[in-house]
């Protein structure tokens, strides 16, 4: 599906890539996974490595928002993913400028209004690159231990004795 | 263990178990300890109290049911859950090791709906062959045997409050509603063997320190102590062979070694969950039971029910901590009445669920929109966020069912199953009604935001080879005897009739009491 240049339709990417690819057993069973239908058959190039990392953190923090959670933990998630699925990622987020020159002109880490971010984002939602992006940063934020204090979840219990004696019932903001 | 049971494959006189979860389990210890001998073929492997882990993603990894299915028709898991209809474990244990540990009975007229509403346009119900009144010496034995708190059979008492059952309980008194301890089939104090809980909460993750009665380490290790079980873990059960006179005579499997088996029987009992265990009778359909084993009414995968559910979950001012001890601590009951003045016929219980932060990230929106600002605000406040789940009667529909997939096949070579499930308009009704009064509910203790959460693919999975009186009308009798085919049983919940506004497992278990005590009958007066 590659072509001599390097780029690919998008077209074939879209339509190539299905559920299997894009996710782990959790990531299609749980969330679930449609295959984007795409009519368009523009042409697109690989990114380089640099700005595919700006772009993935702009999207991962776009996607689960929190002023609470340090940039490298997002940065740590999206570029592991990218080292993994340097295909799928990379023509993601080519496809993804693409989207974004075509819609506001600019690539999508110029855009600076969160909002237009955002609908550009939720037209491909349902696109096997958002899903593999989206379900690691699921479990990278929320299943990840060092973390769980952030959010106020406190995580395994049984290595304390539970919580038995340890602030089972302590709360006192109700009248009986 | 000293005296493990090893038995022949040729040796016709055993009773074959397939599945050892609540149903198998418990049939093969009552077996047992009235001198009858079983094998269990168990597809899963065996696990032990070092691989529970507290953490909500890996042991779902570990321990789920991820064989292929396939979610169809009109509910949402098509869409998003495509592959997991079902929230089930594969393993020695089965769903028991899942399980919260909710011990309700079904109340007198849940055993009666068709009698009680008549006939509900769309819907398939009917009257359980058995009433509540013979049922219920099997309830006091489950509970006994189960430990349940709270009840004239242990007399346990129950769990202590949790911050989680406290607001629940206050919203309760302020709004009217009904609020009780749930009754649990967790120790509150130490019993047969087994700790008091410690409130470590994951108990949907496998109890790490066994408080919580599962088959793992009560039925299955007694039937196994007794040197007349044996357990046989990584064996996928394919088919079940029946003899000319139309018995079932034995059970084809695939063994821990991937070498295909066939295991001889004078019994067979099947316990493979509301989805295996139809899908092995269709598999097993032959020139003389051309639609299936046990099929001469059509009924086989048919009336496939979980629950009418969903779940809400409220943000309030100030911490909550709901993952503080045990995940299901406290129930709603008012609305588990039949009063079909509500818009709905049967009933619904709302029973207070604790999700860890991974769970709730998935499933407080789930499917492709699942993500944004909504989702992330909602889970910055992780600790003042509680809960429950809607816990709704279900109505049989026959269009709701399991059949195989026309080609596609899993690792052993059998057809996937196809799961197909619509909402009747009654569940729609309901479900909104449920929504609301928890909306009632959590506004009375100053919930900020209010989410209202979709189905969780099902872990109470029902009624796919039901009881009936008539052979026509169902699968088996009121003995989970097979009216086609009388040395085959259903041991699990796919017997149920109609699925109650209750968790099904005490059902299931206080069944299995009783069909093992039939079967020992029958096995000793030589009629089987």
């Amino acid at each position: 599906m590659k072509n001599n240049n390097g780029s690919i339709s998008r077209r074939k990417f879209l339509n190539s890539v299905g559920c299997g690819v894009a996710g782990t057993v959790v990531a299609t069973t749980m969330i679930g996974c449609t295959t984007a239908s795409e009519n368009k058959s523009n042409m697109i190039t690989m990114p380089e490595s640099g700005h595919m990392s700006e772009t993935l953190l702009i999207m991962a923090k776009d996607i689960y928002p929190h002023d609470i959670v340090q940039n490298k933990y997002y940065q740590k998630i999206v570029d592991d993913l990218a080292k993994q699925e340097k295909k799928l990622i990379g023509e993601g987020v080519a496809m993804l400028d693409q989207l974004s020159v075509e819609k506001l002109g600019q690539p999508f880490i110029k855009v600076g209004y969160e909002p237009d971010r955002i609908r550009i984002l939720r037209s491909i939602e349902d696109n096997p690159f958002f899903i593999k992006v989206r379900t690691s940063l699921m479990f990278g934020l929320y299943d990840n231990k060092e973390l769980f204090h952030l959010f106020g979840y406190q995580g395994s219990s049984w290595e304390e004795g539970g919580y038995k004696n340890r602030g089972l019932n302590e709360l006192d903001w109700l009248d009986d | 263990m000293t005296n493990v049971a090893k038995f022949d494959l040729d040796d016709n006189d055993v009773v074959v178990i397939i599945g050892s979860g609540a149903g198998g389990g418990t049939v093969a210890n009552e077996l047992a300890q009235k001198g009858i001998r079983s094998v269990v073929l168990e597809a899963g492997k065996r696990f032990t109290l070092e691989d529970i882990k507290n953490s909500e993603w890996e042991m779902f990894m570990k321990l789920s049911w991820l064989d292929k299915r396939i979610s169809a028709g009109g509910w949402h898991h098509s869409k998003n859950h495509s592959n997991l209809p079902a929230w089930i474990v594969k393993g020695v244990g089965g769903s028991s090791i899942h399980w919260a540990g909710v011990s309700l009975r079904f109340k007198p007229h849940e055993f009666k709906m068709k009698s009680t509403n008549g006939v509900v346009p769309g819907a398939n119900v009917a009257d359980w062959p058995i009433s509540y009144d013979e049922i219920a010496p099997y309830y006091d034995k489950a509970e006994d045997k189960m430990g349940v708190t709270g009840t004239k059979a242990t007399g346990t008492p129950s769990l202590p409050e949790s911050s989680h059952t406290k607001l629940h309980r206050i919203a309760a008194e302020r709004t009217g509603m009904t609020f009780s301890d749930a009754p649990m089939a967790i120790n509150s104090v130490a019993r047969d063997g087994r700790p008091a809980c410690q409130q470590i909460g994951f108990c949907m993750q496998g109890c790490k320190i066994g408080a919580k009665w599962s088959t793992m380490y009560t039925e299955v290790p007694k039937a196994e102590a007794t040197g007349l079980c044996e357990i046989r873990p990584n064996s996928m059960v394919l088919k079940i062979e029946h003899d000319e006179n139309g018995l079932a005579s034995g059970v084809h499997y695939v063994d821990e070694n991937g070498v295909k088996r066939l295991q001889k029987a004078r019994i067979v009992c099947v316990a493979g969950n509301s989805i295996e265990s139809p899908r092995l009778l269709l598999n097993s359909a032959s020139e003389k039971f051309p639609n299936g084993l046990a099929n001469s009414s059509g009924q086989v995968g048919r009336n496939y029910m979980g629950h009418v559910t969903g779940g809400v979950y409220g943000v309030f001012p100030k911490p909550v901590n709901m993952h503080r001890g045990t995940s299901v601590p406290s129930l709603i009951t008012s609305e588990q009445r039949n009063d079909p003045e509500r818009g709905f016929v049967a009933g619904y219980s709302l029973e207070v669920l604790a999700l860890g932060l991974g769970f709730l990230s998935a499933f407080l929106k789930p499917g492709t929109s699942g993500w944004g600002r909504e989702v992330s605000e909602a889970l910055e406040n992780y600790d003042k966020i509680a809960g429950v789940w809607i816990c709704g009667e279900d109505l049989p529909v026959e269009s709701n069912r399991i059949t195989l997939h026309p080609t596609e096949k899993d690792q052993h070579g059998l057809p996937v199953p196809v799961i197909t499930k619509t909402d009747h308009s009654n569940d729609i009704v309901m479900r909104n009604h449920a929504y609301a009064q928890t909306a009632k509910l959590y506004k009375s203790v100053g919930a900020t935001k209010i989410h209202n959460l979709p189905a969780y693919p099902n872990s109470h999975n029902m009624g796919t080879n039901r009881m009936s009186e008539k052979a026509s009308d169902g699968v088996v009798n009121k003995w989970g005897q097979s009216h086609d085919v009388p040395n085959l049983f259903i041991s699990d919940g796919s017997q149920f009739v109609t699925s109650g506004a209750v968790n099904p497992t005490l059902t299931i278990v206080a069944l299995a009491i009783r069909q093992a005590e039939h079967i020992a009958k029958l096995v000793k007066t030589n009629v089987l």
